[in-house]
């Protein structure tokens, strides 16, 4: 793991490969740019106005959110994580946990009136993920990705599968406007 | 004449720290196209590092907090040698742009009623400062990058620039960079370019600054006609780790000191008490005992020298290291453990502890640390206008830690990330107005593409040479004793006549291997830009002869009002790195009475 320190390993040769999931440019360089196409996938917070003096939220509210804020982008996590490390075709829907830790971020942020619910179930394929939390396993950060993100997030998604009327009442009540990330998803040359 | 991958944008951005993040953001918002070069990945900016907060007055904790307040405790913690507007517009707009941030999905701590938390730190009146925990930078520059890449901004990285190109007519009109995975060239041409490229502290041995702050956007200002101001005054930390080489440089905070921690050389003797100045005799402790009784009761003894202000610290541990006394890497040992029991240190300090045994594997509750200066931030930089951030370089444009002006001789703690988004959103609205102006540039000139690959390439062509590293070594060595913390005239005079020789000795860089990230290669682009600003840097000491700031001679040793009219401004003719540097007394903006009478105020 990134942070390992020599000492702490046993005598002799250590092997260090590149990350698996990624191609490779040059030794132990890799090409990350698939983070940076999801990151453009995400539909950006939508708060409402801001009253004179700044929002008013509170320490506990914002706590859920400030974990998930910790991540470093290390992308350890999209490297260990089998769906994409074993399934290249997988890649094409599934956007994977340090995305799935932004997406809980913002649909646990008191102020959002986005809702990511159906674009994460469809297109991003949190389907895919069975919790062996070797994503939560890697994190330097200590992210509990798959306990307080992932599980939360597939029983909010699991709502609104089957509970459409819910759902669709919400909706109206929100006001869901799209945000200008919603705008053509353009890979960054 | 070779055909090189080109890109046009109105907007063009090198550097995605905060203040490039924000100046795009700027200028995207007017509709005009921008780009943004980065020589690392997108969020992993020097920025990224920075803990304490962001300073911004909006009164959450101490309601009498306002920005007079704020632009009096700036221009005071400047040494009155800041561009005063600068220090004004900081002091009115951070507010809005911290809230700005929240609105963007930035989640800063909170007080009880929910409103963003403030915390205390040195030079502010009030507690000011807007933070995550000790992860600001990071909440900062992820909001920022989030912004970015949700308007569908352009981004390259790991794209390094070598030179900033004119048109015809001498405006800037883009640049000429290189892809670090290939080492394929490439061109930006664009109608205004804006610098954000942060600081220079890997000129020196022992830096808090990350890899990418070798000073390029410094360097490249200067050679296409921008000024340099301040250089001089650079902050230094008296107490960074030194060993192992992994994390040289990282700050050890001044709470180790605080909590018992004392200075010792390879005698094992409590220095400190042999550098007790006069003006502090009174409030200093004079034995050990004494000393020692200060931490239980403030009022039992006076003060252990060891907490005497950062340049008397720091000067003592300098001195130390010249006589032969200092430790094996060239500091000086930081010993709490011989002092306090392990669960004290672990309760007290438990951030210093886990990042010595994580990051060095050294036990800071059995062992000694070592420490010595550190280079930190640099408060001089480009000049530029306060309202919209021009250079004198038609064109070109300058935020961020690369600018100068903001902070004077020095800076404030929290000041910094403010800086960054209160001038990088002035510096995307001047580009604007200036590309809607009409009068922006056109067509790259081609000959200095040409000239900037050949000199880029010329290391491969030697057969034989200098190795880069052995240079970067040495030049930080030789910059870190001799243009240090602490300077004097004979070692200043020293360092110019150094920095011709490793002028030379760049020229003679021989580079094996191909382009595609050849690290040696990387390097040998980097020390241009280093040599220049170590050149500015010298200057600009040489001929401050007084102590201001972050600038401190043992010469001399006190403030000189004669040099507190102007700023010593560098500029080049020949647009080379190797070009003649001149240098003038450039004066101070004068100031309005109703802020001289703020300054006078006391809040
Ligand atoms: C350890 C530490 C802690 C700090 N804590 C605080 C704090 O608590 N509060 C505070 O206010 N300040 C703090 N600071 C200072 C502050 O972090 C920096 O001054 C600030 O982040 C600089 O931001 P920037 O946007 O100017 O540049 P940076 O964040 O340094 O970004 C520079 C960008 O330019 C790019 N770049 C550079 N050269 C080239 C080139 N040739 N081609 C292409 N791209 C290039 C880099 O890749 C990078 O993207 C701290 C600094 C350090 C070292
Ligand atoms: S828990 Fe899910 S996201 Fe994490 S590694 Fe396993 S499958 Fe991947
Ligand atoms: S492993 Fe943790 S820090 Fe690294 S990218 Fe994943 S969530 Fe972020």
């Amino acid at each position: 793991m990134c942070m390992t320190r020599m000492d702490q390993l046993p005598e002799g040769e250590v092997t260090v490969t590149p990350m698996k999931t990624f191609p490779i440019i040059r030794d132990l360089v890799t090409d990350v740019s698939f983070n940076y196409v999801q990151a453009q996938k995400v539909p950006a917070l939508l708060p409402p106005p801001m009253p004179e003096g700044g929002y008013r939220m509170f320490q506990e509210d914002v706590e859920r959110g400030q974990e998930f804020r910790k991540c470093i982008e290390c992308f350890l996590c999209q490297d260990v994580c089998h769906v994409i490390r074993d399934h290249e075709d997988n890649k094409a829907s599934y956007s994977g946990p340090r995305f799935f830790i932004r997406y809980a971020e913002l649909e646990m942020h008191p102020l959002d009136q986005n809702d990511r619910r159906h674009l994460v179930r469809e297109e991003m394929g949190l389907g895919y993920c069975n919790i062996t939390k070797c994503c939560t396993e890697v994190c330097p950060e200590h992210i509990h990705i798959t306990d307080n993100a992932i599980i939360p997030l597939k029983e909010r998604v699991v709502d609104v599968a089957y509970d459409p009327v819910a759902w669709l009442g919400r909706k109206i009540l929100r006001r869901t406007n799209r945000s200008a990330a919603d705008a053509d998803v353009q890979p960054a040359p | 004449m070779t055909d090189y991958e080109h890109h046009e944008y109105d907007v063009l951005i090198i550097g995605a720290g905060g203040a490039g993040l924000r100046a795009a953001i700027e200028a995207k918002q007017r509709g005009l196209s921008v780009g943004i070069v980065t020589k690392s990945l997108l969020g992993k900016a020097h920025t990224v590092m920075a803990e304490g907060g962001m300073a911004a007055a909006m009164g959450n904790v101490y309601p009498e907090d306002n920005w007079k307040v704020h632009f009096r405790d700036t221009m005071r913690g400047g040494k009155y040698l800041n561009n005063y507007r600068m220090a004004e517009l900081h002091a009115k707009e951070s507010p809005d742009r911290v809230w700005e941030l929240e609105q963007w999905g930035a989640l800063f701590d909170r007080t009880k009623d929910g409103k963003i938390l403030q915390r205390d730190f040195g030079g502010h009146r009030y507690a000011r400062l807007a933070h995550v925990g000790d992860r600001t930078g990071l909440e900062l520059i992820r909001t920022l990058q989030q912004k970015v890449v949700s308007m569908g901004t352009d981004v390259y990285m790991e794209c390094k620039v070598l030179k900033l190109v004119h048109d015809a007519d001498g405006r800037v009109a883009g640049c000429v960079a290189y892809w670090r995975p290939s080492g394929e060239f490439v061109t930006f041409g664009a109608k205004s370019v804006i610098l954000a490229t942060g600081g220079t502290g890997k000129s020196w041995k022992f830096t808090s600054n990350s890899w990418e702050g070798t000073g390029d956007g410094h360097a490249m200002a200067l050679w296409a006609g921008a000024q340099l101001i301040d250089m001089e005054c650079i902050q230094f930390h008296p107490t960074g780790m030194v060993w192992p080489h992994s994390v040289r440089g990282l700050l050890v905070t001044e709470g180790v000191r605080g909590d018992g921690g004392v200075l010792r050389n390879s005698e094992g003797k409590r220095f400190m008490f042999n550098y007790v100045a006069d003006m502090f005799r009174a409030e200093t402790a004079e034995t050990e005992e004494e000393a020692d009784k200060w931490y239980d009761d403030h009022t039992a003894g006076r003060r252990p020298p060891e907490l005497l202000p950062r340049d008397e610290v720091a000067r003592a541990i300098n001195t130390e290291v010249k006589a032969g006394r200092g430790s094996p890497h060239g500091g000086v040992f930081l010993d709490i453990a011989s002092r306090r029991s392990p669960e004290f240190i672990r309760r007290r300090l438990p951030s210093m502890y886990h990042q010595f045994m994580e990051l060095a594997g050294v036990d800071i509750t059995t062992d000694p640390m070592e420490i010595g200066p550190t280079c930190h931030y640099i408060m001089g930089g480009v000049k530029v206008d306060a309202e919209t951030a021009a250079t004198l370089a038609p064109g070109l444009f300058a935020a961020g830690e690369v600018a100068g002006g903001m902070h004077g001789a020095n800076r404030l703690g929290g000041n910094s990330l403010s800086d960054l988004v209160v001038f990088g959103k002035r510096a995307g609205m001047g580009a604007a107005d200036y590309v809607e102006s009409g009068q922006a540039a056109t067509t790259l000139d081609m000959g200095e593409v040409e000239a900037a690959v050949k000199e880029a390439l010329a290391p491969f062509d030697r057969a034989s040479g200098e190795n880069p590293y052995d240079i970067q070594r040495d030049l930080q060595e030789m910059m870190q004793v001799n243009v240090g913390i602490i300077r004097t005239a004979s070692e200043l005079e020293f360092a110019a006549t150094e920095l011709d020789k490793f002028t030379e000795r760049v020229k003679n860089i021989a580079v094996k291997g191909g382009r595609a990230y050849n690290p040696g290669w990387n390097l040998t682009t980097d020390l241009p830009a280093m040599l220049t600003v170590c050149r500015t840097v010298t200057r600009g000491a040489t001929l401050r002869k007084e102590s201001r700031g972050g600038h401190t001679r043992e010469d001399f040793p006190a403030a000189d009002p004669a040099f507190a009219k102007f700023n010593f401004a560098h500029s080049t003719n020949g647009g080379n790195w190797d070009s003649p540097i001149d240098t003038v007394e450039s004066p101070l903006l004068e100031m309005p009475d109703d802020l001289k009478a703020l300054l006078e105020e006391d809040h």
